[in-house]
């Protein structure tokens, strides 16, 4: 791994500032003082962000178009990548219209240093047993989709980059979790779900991070003005025990039941498993097709061949998945073995690779944390709590 | 026994019409669709491309004869665009929202009946379990008298997956949270309730870029038994709010989730649940929704059977809505 070192001069530039990380990188930066260019790409976006990100130059447009660019990001040495094309139902176009983003970065001629985002989905849904791997870490093998598509595309912008003369950092972010943040909302669905018990008693590694914690890290690596190519964005030593009891006590929730390791490695197994056949086999036994699509392995096998397949041929499969899905009695159980099958990172055991510095705030029971607890608190009764009108109005 | 096929036509085609209304259409017996039309020539050739529809027009008024058609343009350019259709003798069955003021609705609606057609508008989640189960425990009368409405809709948009072509950003189009989003939020406590009218009496608004983004509605709601209580309904692009809609009894805190698949449950007055209800009504699948929705307004066109979404029972929400932008004007509340 090698540091590179840019000057911090100019502006940063967001891309995908309207975005939950975006958007909280953007109003961290503008805290400390350091110019920024929050892009966004309509203007709803842009009031949103102009609220929610005050203090920032808020710009609308697109980075892949010719005649947009500069005005975008021209006069931008940093830019922080933090887009996400959606496929718009067609898997190819993850690939590429990701590329694209890459693209428009480098060629516009001011941009100097590139932090781009990745994923620890690169690593497979769920990591088992590669935590140690230096091989798993430089030449990761991703099990989803979606892992394979941000693979592909943090080692096009680390090409595209050398070739540039462009510094590079790749960040692999681990599972964000805070106020409005979709992850904790899983998890506090699953802290009020009867029968919910956490894998291995939640004792494997999270890789989970606060979004505060991607902030300060992202803020620290843009001041510092060095950065590795490629290093994983997550608290270090923080375990699924430790962020759901987090979960449990800011919104007053009782802790999470600890699953069996015998029926984790069931679970864990049932997630691993590659084999279509298998799969097909325990659907011919009881469940209806839908649930055969839903199935880890077949999902993953469909979405593989629909990435590499024409449009056409992607639309007729849309529109079959869609009359099918109709035709289907209501699913149940997913998994077919008649136990549920919670979702695949709770069974994972940590991902391999070296951390990003600075994202170690908010350890467990300082200052940092209770105040970050407090915030979460606060967000879980503004959306568990009802608003009634006030009685007066009555007739 | 075979029916009639009706031939449907299609203006708009946007992310409703190919992600819902055509995959709906396309699995029903007895119709076929004849053309898809929108002023976007690309927008209607793909959709045609993909649902196997050959006559692409880009102008209405140059499409053949259809016994229905689906209206799925912003709300803006149906002022023009329902009468035309009306008109030229079509039924129309109009996406949400259906108008933007109380006179085009009775324009539309008197049009529709001086020439024996049907007019129905897309108000889809008054199929969705929650929704169609409360307004049978509110009927019931099970809980005792409805002190107290609420109803909140709010996420801060983030990833919108849409360039500067989305119609949410025309301001021409009068675009904004409260039509947009509360047509349909408004739309489920009126027909859950089964209000029978409504006084708007203040709105509170943020609104940035000439973009509605917030809004806050106080009004007071007339029950059928002529009881009036009071409601609060809020909406945001900006903030996350306790989404759903409580309906407090005599007896009971009833929490309504406002989608497919989300619960019904009597709640505590800190939100806790002390019971999920089961869903007796209703269906949890929004496609299945856009099928069932599509079957009621054709059976309606077919046989004059009543409907769920006839546009004669969405007059109150659209009564709601206007009024409140009426007031926000009013009062110097940025419209």
């Amino acid at each position: 791994m090698t540091a590179t070192h840019v000057t911090p001069n100019g502006k940063v530039a967001i891309l995908g500032a309207s975005g939950l990380v975006g958007s909280a990188i953007v109003r961290d930066l503008v805290r400390h003082g350091i110019p920024t260019v929050a892009v966004v790409r309509n203007a709803l976006s842009a009031s949103v962000a102009e609220i929610n990100s005050p203090g920032s130059e808020v710009r609308i447009g697109s980075v892949e178009r010719d005649d947009t660019r500069e005005a975008l990001i021209g006069d931008c040495s940093t830019v922080i990548n933090c887009a996400l094309a959606g496929s718009g139902g067609i898997p190819a176009q993850a690939y590429t219209r990701n590329r694209a983003i890459i693209d428009g970065i480098m060629a516009s001629a001011g941009v100097r240093r590139l932090i781009h985002f990745s994923t620890v989905a690169i690593y497979g849904e769920a990591c088992v047993g590669i935590r140690s791997s230096t091989k798993a870490f430089e030449d990761p093998t991703p099990n989803s989709e979606y892992g394979r598509s941000k693979l592909d595309v943090e080692r096009y912008a680390l090409r595209l980059a050398a070739q540039r003369g462009v510094a590079y950092t790749a960040l692999r972010l681990g599972h964000v979790y805070g106020p409005s943040v979709g992850r904790s909302r899983e998890m506090l669905e699953l802290l009020a779900t009867p029968g919910f018990a956490l894998p291995f008693a939640g004792r494997h590694p999270s890789d989970a991070v606060h979004l505060d914690s991607v902030t300060h890290a992202i803020t620290r690596l843009v001041q510092d003005g060095t950065g590795p190519d490629v290093a994983n964005l997550f608290e270090p030593e923080r375990t699924w025990r430790d962020v759901f009891d987090w979960h449990a006590n800011a919104a007053d929730l009782p802790s999470a039941a600890s699953q069996s390791d015998r029926a984790s490695l069931a679970g864990q197994r049932r997630h691993m498993e590659t084999s279509v056949m298998g799969a097909a086999i325990r659907w011919g036994k009881a469940l209806p097709v839908n649930d055969l699509i839903r199935t880890p392995a077949v999902f993953d096998f469909v979405l593989r061949n629909l990435a590499r397949s024409p449009a056409w041929l992607t639309d007729r499969a849309s529109s079959l998945n869609r009359q099918v899905k109709r035709r289907s009695a209501p699913v149940v159980h997913a998994d077919g073995g008649g136990s549920t099958l919670w979702p695949p990172l709770y069974y994972s055991e940590g991902a391999p690779g070296p951390l990003l510095p600075g994202a170690e705030g908010g350890a467990p029971g300082s200052a940092e944390d209770v105040r970050r607890r407090d915030v979460f608190a606060s967000w879980c009764r503004q959306v568990r709590v009802p608003r009634l009108p006030a009685m007066h109005g009555s007739r | 026994m075979s029916q009639k096929t009706v031939r449907v036509g299609i203006v708009g085609a946007g992310l409703v019409t190919t992600g819902s209304h055509l995959p709906a259409l396309g699995g029903l017996p007895d119709i076929s669709i004849e053309w898809i039309c929108d002023r976007a020539a690309a927008a209607a050739q793909r959709a045609g491309a993909k649902y196997g529809i050959r006559d692409i027009q880009t102008d209405m008024s140059a499409c053949r004869d259809v016994d229905v058609v689906l209206m799925a343009t912003p709300v803006g350019t149906r002022r023009a665009l329902i009468p035309q259709a009306l008109e030229r003798g079509w039924s129309v069955f109009c996406e949400k929202p259906f108008a933007l003021t109380t006179s085009d609705h009775d324009q539309f609606v008197a049009l529709a009946a001086a020439r024996g057609l049907k007019l129905g508008v897309g108000q889809v989640r008054r199929f969705a379990g929650p929704t169609a189960t409360a307004r049978a425990i509110v009927a019931s009368g099970i809980f005792g008298d409805i002190q107290r409405l609420s109803a909140f809709e709010g996420t801060e948009v983030r990833n919108t997956g849409r360039g500067a072509d989305w119609h949410m950003t025309d301001t021409s189009q009068h675009t904004g949270v409260l039509l947009e989003t509360g047509s349909h939020l408004v739309d489920q406590l009126l027909y859950i309730i089964d209000a029978r009218d409504s006084e708007v009496t203040e709105v509170r608004r943020v609104e940035r870029r000439s973009i509605e983004l917030e809004s806050e509605v106080d009004a007071i709601v007339r029950l059928p038994d002529g009881r009036t209580v009071p409601a609060l309904v809020g909406l945001s692009m900006l903030h996350d709010m306790c989404n759903g809609i409580f309906i407090e009894f005599e007896k009971a805190l009833m929490h309504v989730g406002l989608f497919f698949g989300d619960k019904l449950r009597l709640i505590t007055p800190a939100g806790q649940q002390i019971c999920a209800i089961e869903q007796s009504l209703g269906i949890n699948d929004d496609a299945m929704a856009f099928s069932l929705e599509w079957l009621d307004f054709l059976s309606h066109v077919r046989t004059g059977s009543a409907s769920v979404v006839d546009a004669t029972t969405v007059r109150r929400t659209t009564q709601f809505i206007h009024d409140a932008y009426t007031i926000a004007a009013d009062s110097g509340v940025p419209a």
